[in-house]
């Protein structure tokens, strides 16, 4: 069973947020809770009610593999979203955690 | 003639080479945004869904994309006064992070824009006479030209009259608002095709016929994209009263006919080619036989009425040489350098346009910073009658520069490092925003520009390599137009990876063609080196004064197979 977390964007700033163990939204990806099975159904109906009240669209689930220092997302698409555009440093959002 | 301006004088002002918009023009673009200000505000409260608000949203130019919404803004046919340049500065530093991408639709894009903001935005652009109407959507995107039209030498018609005249009949047309796909549509009135006609939906040619009298060549069918495909002459002489005429019947008959049960399959390019060209014509003939003659007439009055809202340049009468420019060339050998490839020839004697690379060594092409744009505007002023041009190859130019001013403009953009003098030649790529901003992307297209940028640095290199075009695509919607690259470059997704395909012999002249593939796709980290095999083999085999698209149509693909072979 894979390992994901869930992702959106916030609707009135377009930012890229991430739903973290207290169900809420961060823009960081180190807060991102890592989820399966039951959990990400769970967290799937919390970016739906949230999308339905205007706060989130566009919410999936993105394959992470949990590594030592951290989780990193599976596909380049989604570490560069994570992270920020690779050709732009100065506009990184966290490299602490993951690298393109 | 609905939606053609009236006969009114000029709105005024003193900057030249744009159409000034009156009261209705301004009245229109405030009623527009007070309905989208009107939609943010329902979308926001939940009033409108996000399935409802979408294309609402498109409409205005504003998509979601990778890390934000984007908002792309209209550059009519790719000329801006320098007002209109401050204030697209004044939007990257207000609102945004302090740059914007000019793209090869001569537009910009900004990256980083709050929804909450696009209202007000937009009524900043307003204030200046630009808008973000129809960059997005299944509809009549904005008009192109080449960016030297009104200027070059080898022009025989200046088009932007034109394609201002397409610009007002297409925006808010109510008939072709729903298209079943996107419809754009390019101009050039020069032989020497640098607005890439034939690789649009429509592509026009204003020339003149054995009378004088202006006319147009019409193209139909052309695009790149899922099935890149070059266009077909459909009509060889169409006079002006016409225009409107038989862009109604082209229009008429793709939007009866075109296929909307497949995205893929929707674009005017697979109707012409399914009808085949000939009965395409002759549906389109027909609809225009059909079409009053006196409500789609474009009667001459009309054309001047619009042609004198433009400003015109008040050139000086000045030698055919510049002594001061030739003595410049003579004492200053950098200065040199970037006249060799950065200037265009003027029609005007004494007069050159100069164009400004947004190439710089390793960096991101098309991108602009905010001060950049600022010294842009302040230079149109000093030294181009206030006027800038975008370029579909992510280049600004100015377009009437007095020669005697060349070696003070150059030490101008010199300092602030965008005066790279690599205009045309292998550094001068075109990227599309790729992976790193494009939610459609499969890889990153400006890691790859930068590090073939980088493997070019030398300029003496880049000057014996001569004249090339590579561009570079992150997806196969071809936004950087990479099969008419000389050398094209497409990236993919190879089993979870970013792969890249090369492709050779593409042009976007008025010899366009379709490059073709050299092999197998490779790894970001192997194209510089397969870059600069083909292009040594380009070297190794061309004769004296052959261009790389020349000796590759000499010799053909099989010479240079063993460069996919390393």
């Amino acid at each position: 069973m894979p390992l994901t977390v869930i992702t959106a964007s916030r609707l009135r700033d377009g930012a890229i947020v991430w739903l973290d163990s207290a169900d809420r939204w961060s823009e960081r990806f180190a807060d991102a809770c890592a989820r399966e099975g039951e959990a990400v159904a769970r967290g799937l109906a919390v970016a739906a009610a949230d999308a339905g009240a205007q706060h989130i669209i566009g919410a999936y689930e993105v394959e992470v593999l949990a590594t030592p220092a951290g989780l990193r997302p599976v596909s380049t698409r989604e570490r560069i979203r994570a992270t920020g555009p690779s050709v732009r440093p100065d506009l990184a959002y966290d490299r602490t955690q993951v690298e393109a | 003639m609905d939606g053609i301006t009236s006969l009114r004088p000029p709105a005024g002002g003193a900057e030249t080479g744009i159409y000034h918009y009156d009261t209705l023009d301004r009245a229109f673009l405030a009623e527009r945004i007070a309905v989208f200000r009107e939609q943010v505000a329902r979308r926001l409260s939940g009033a409108l869904s996000e399935e409802e608000f979408k294309p609402l949203r498109l409409m205005n130019g504003l998509y979601l994309q990778l890390h934000a919404y984007m908002l792309r803004v209209a550059i009519p046919y790719g000329i801006l006064s320098a007002t209109q340049l401050r204030r697209l500065a004044h939007v990257a530093r207000v609102y945004d992070r302090d740059y914007g991408h000019f793209t090869t639709r001569q537009n910009i894009q900004f990256n980083w824009i709050k929804l909450e903001q696009v209202p007000d935005i937009l009524a900043a652009l307003a204030e200046v006479d630009i808008h973000a109407i129809q960059t997005s959507g299944n509809c009549i995107r904005n008009v192109t030209t080449d960016q030297f039209a009104g200027a070059a030498a080898d022009e025989l018609v200046d088009p932007r009259v034109y394609a201002e005249i397409l610009r007002q009949w297409s925006t808010d047309h109510p008939e072709f608002a729903f298209l079943p796909r996107k419809f754009k549509i390019a101009l050039t009135g020069s032989p020497q095709d640098r607005a890439a006609i034939k690789l649009h939906d429509i592509g026009v040619l204003t020339t003149r016929n054995a009378q004088g009298e202006p006319g147009f060549t019409i193209y139909v069918g052309g695009g790149l994209g899922r099935t890149p495909v070059i266009g077909v002459k459909i009509r060889d002489w169409l006079p002006v009263q016409d225009l409107l005429r038989y862009m109604e019947a082209i229009l008429r008959v793709y939007n009866a006919m075109g296929r909307r049960d497949n995205l893929y399959k929707a674009r005017i390019k697979i109707l012409v080619r399914e009808t085949g060209a000939a009965k395409f014509a002759e549906l389109v003939e027909q609809e225009f036989a059909a079409l009053s003659g006196d409500r789609f007439a474009l009667p001459p009055e009309v054309v001047a009425a619009i042609g004198a809202r433009f400003g015109a340049p008040r050139f000086a009468e000045l030698p055919a040489q510049s002594e001061a420019f030739a003595r410049a060339l003579a004492e200053d050998a950098a200065f040199a350098r970037w006249a060799r490839t950065s200037l265009h020839p003027h029609r005007v004697p004494g007069y050159a346009s100069v164009t400004i690379s947004l190439k710089p060594i390793g960096g991101i092409p098309g991108d602009a910073t905010s001060a950049q744009m600022d010294l842009v505007a302040d230079l149109a002023d000093r030294y181009s009658f206030g006027e800038i041009r975008v370029a579909h190859e992510q280049n600004l130019v100015l377009a009437h520069v007095r020669q005697d001013d060349l070696h003070a403009l150059w030490q101008a953009l010199h300092a602030p490092g965008i005066a790279t003098p690599n205009v045309g030649l292998v550094t001068d790529i075109i990227a599309c925003p790729g992976l790193d901003y494009c939610d459609l992307a499969n890889a990153r297209s400006i890691p790859i520009a930068q590090a073939i940028s980088a493997r070019f640095a030398d300029l003496a290199r880049q000057h014996e390599i001569g004249e090339l075009h590579l561009n570079i695509s992150g997806c196969i919607n071809a936004c950087a137009h990479h099969h008419v690259g000389h050398i094209g470059i497409l990236g993919v997704d190879k089993h979870g990876s970013e792969a890249y395909q090369i492709t050779l012999g593409g042009a976007a002249d008025e010899h366009a063609s379709l490059g073709q593939l050299l092999g197998a796709a490779v790894p970001a980290e192997a194209v510089p080196d397969l870059i600069e095999r083909v292009i040594g083999i380009y070297l190794a085999q061309r004769v004296p004064g052959e261009r790389f698209i020349d000796c590759y149509r000499r010799l053909g693909m099989a010479a240079f197979k063993e460069a996919a072979r390393g």
